[in-house]
């Protein structure tokens, strides 16, 4: 997940901004509104005070003393204007528009201030001030942002809405762990009592998690137990059947068609219970934890299956010497092995060969791969293969549950499973097993 | 050939029925008990059985347990009946000194043939002649079926003492599962068939007990096991 996409960050930073804008912008108006008045008469008191002193000076005698008040040089007078405006610029003219003092160039419209002013000879002046009274806003916003005042606004800002985010982000985090290990297949997971305890909305998706996971579970296990129990009471039947079969063999003689066939059928009825049951049974596996030697249970399932299958061309490909250990049951990794090499063996023909290859992967995990020189499957086929009693092309060979009992095994192993169409070969499926920690040196 | 005479405890009343009628139509004298304390009770009141058949799944006593009860102190064969994919229940089973074992439902004529490999290899017909085998502190006496470490006599099953009869006639040669399973427990090796590797281990373990931690049988990887020559 990009960081943006996070909710922490989406909150975090909308929140913030919010924050940060709205107390800017109330900084702004509220200071607009109460100083601009403020500002303005005090600024206008100032160019009435000095209009007034220049005409004094003008009437009493001539202009060359409010050249010398200007300033000297240009660069002079524009430093003074920037760096200490005691002086206003102003432009002062007679009545009849003569110019006593300031720039030509300037006027009327431009002027954001212009007053008149009757000086204590009776004439009238008009003056233009030419500087803004109230400074630009862009410079205003800078003195605030570098004010202490800014900085706290800031820091509070950030807290408040680190704050927020937190209170909602960290249960909505809380209950995604919930989830995960519950989609992980620990189904007798539920959500802690603080979160359960919260009167919100977090708080009622926190029960509503619960209730589902209790659902889930009945529902799972009941399933499960009803399966088991079906395939288990359906074997003492069975093995009554085949007693009997067994008699009316001896009746017939061995050669009867009729025993040959009910022979056949209660093998494949037996078979089907025992992979139900194995199936179910799985997860009492699971509970052993030792560490297994993936190679070596390897080399023994492929002596098997070239014990009961000469005629097929097996090989593996491992070129590591050493042993590769894993954690949990061997059982279930044989278990998983076999269902995928059986099955491999079982839907190609007799002259098609099957590879099974051993590779590590960056030292953490180790990837079992079997591929089969066979037709291979359909692409919505692969998905489905690990389906319980899902049989492609609805082949008679088998039951369908081979491959769901592998993936289960791996799972619980905490492996991964999959297949795909191999370039070049039929279907390839991999293992993946997380390596033991220790492994040996 | 007198016919022998099996023992057979399963609590399915109606499969018993069965199954004896199958195999007294074979020539096998077969008796029932359906629950496993009532054979406890007929074999230590002293009755006389070839073989004894087992189920595992029994309510109140289950075939493992009355095997328990019976070990050491019955030499009787015995055959368990298991539930198919409970590799434990196996294991277990021919640890605590089963002859053979069958998952169950299973054929009653291959139920038949491992009642007679089992009982075959439980009356061998060992000739006079066959003198006591020695190899270091190891003494095998196959008339009086028994073996003595250090002249301390050992405790194994007749599926344990088989192997390694087998094993001290042929020191230093490898032997395969398949011939193993052949000779000692009278039957053909199948694919996933384990029972050899149990009880070769049982006697690792048994022998390691007495002349401690050193490799007298080797497993040799894809091939079979060593009875190691000259390592003790």
């Amino acid at each position: 997940m990009k960081f943006f996409k996070r909710l922490f960050w989406k909150i975090f930073l909308s929140v913030w901004l919010t924050s940060l804008s709205v107390i800017i912008v109330t900084v702004l108006v509220v200071g607009e509104i109460t100083e601009r008045d403020k500002l303005t008469d005090i600024f206008e008191y100032k160019a009435r005070l000095q209009a007034e002193k220049i005409i004094t000076r003008f009437e009493g005698g001539g202009l060359r003393p409010f050249r010398e008040l200007r300033g000297g040089s240009d660069k002079e007078k524009s430093d003074h204007y920037r760096y200490k405006p005691r002086y206003i610029p102003l432009q002062i003219r007679t009545v009849e528009g003569r110019l006593i003092y300031g720039k030509k160039q300037f006027y009327s419209e431009d002027s954001p201030l212009s007053f008149e002013f009757v000086s204590s000879s009776g004439k009238t002046y008009s003056i233009k001030v030419l500087l803004d009274p109230i400074s630009s806003h862009f410079s205003r916003l800078q003195a605030f942002v570098l004010s202490i005042q800014a900085v706290l606004v800031l820091i509070a800002s950030t807290l408040a809405s680190l704050f927020l985010t937190v209170i909602v982000v960290r249960p909505v985090n809380k209950l995604r762990e919930y989830v995960e290990q519950f989609h992980g297949g620990e189904l007798s997971v539920r959500v802690e009592p603080t979160l359960l305890k919260r009167g919100d909305e977090i708080g009622a998706l926190a029960r509503e998690f619960n209730q589902m996971g209790s659902y889930v579970e009945h529902t799972l296990q009941g399933q499960q137990r009803l399966l088991q129990d079906v395939s288990h009471e359906l074997r003492a039947p069975l093995a009554r059947l085949q007693a009997a079969v067994g008699l009316s063999e001896q009746q017939l003689g061995r050669d009867s068609k009729i025993t040959q066939r009910m022979n056949l059928e209660c093998e494949r009825l037996s078979k089907l219970i025992d992979e139900v049951l194995s199936l179910a049974r799985l997860d009492s596996l699971s509970t052993q934890e030792s560490v297994f030697d993936v190679s070596v249970v390897l080399q023994q399932e492929l002596d098997d299956l070239k014990f009961s299958q000469p005629e097929r061309n097996l090989t593996v490909h491992n070129d590591l010497s050493f042993p590769i250990l894993c954690k949990g049951n061997s059982e279930l990794f044989k278990r998983a092995l076999s269902n995928i090499l059986g099955n491999s063996l079982k839907h190609t023909d007799v002259q098609c060969a099957v590879e099974v290859s051993l590779e590590l992967q960056d030292g953490k995990s180790v990837q079992v791969c079997v591929v089969d020189d066979g037709e291979g499957v359909s692409e919505e086929a692969l998905v489905s293969l690990f389906e319980p009693f899902y049989r492609h092309n609805d082949n008679t060979k088998g039951f369908g549950l081979g491959l769901s009992i592998a993936r289960r095994s791996i799972e619980l192993l905490h492996g991964r499973i999959w297949a795909k169409n191999s370039v070049g070969h039929g279907l390839s499926v991999t293992i993946e097993l997380p390596l033991a920690a220790k492994q040996p040196q | 050939m007198s016919a022998s005479h099996i023992l057979l405890v399963d609590d399915d009343k109606e499969l018993t029925e069965l199954l004896s009628d199958y195999l007294e139509a074979e020539g096998v004298k077969v008796s029932v008990s359906n629950s496993a304390l009532e054979a406890l009770e007929r074999l230590q009141a002293g009755e006389i059985f070839d073989l004894g058949v087992f189920d595992i799944m029994m309510p109140q006593m289950s075939g493992l347990e009355l095997l328990q009860q019976l070990r050491p102190g019955f030499q009787l064969p015995v055959i368990m009946l298991t539930g198919r994919g409970g590799d434990i229940d196996r294991i277990l089973g021919l640890e605590m000194g089963a002859d053979d074992y069958l998952s169950k439902p299973c054929n009653p004529r291959e139920l038949l043939a491992r009642i007679r490999a089992v009982l075959r290899r439980a009356k061998p017909a060992v000739p006079d002649t066959v003198h006591v085998l020695k190899h270091g502190r190891i003494e095998l006496d196959p008339s009086k079926r028994e073996i003595l470490i250090d002249a301390c006599s050992v405790e194994l099953t007749s599926a344990e003492f088989n192997v390694l009869y087998q094993f001290m006639q042929h020191p230093g040669e490898i032997l395969s599962k398949s011939v193993l399973t052949e000779k000692v427990l009278h039957r053909s090796l199948t694919a996933y068939d384990r029972a050899i590797d149990v009880h070769v281990s049982r006697v690792r373990q048994k022998i390691a007990s007495f002349i401690g931690s050193q490799e007298l049988i080797k497993t040799v990887r894809g091939e079979g096991y060593l009875f190691v020559r000259d390592s003790i």
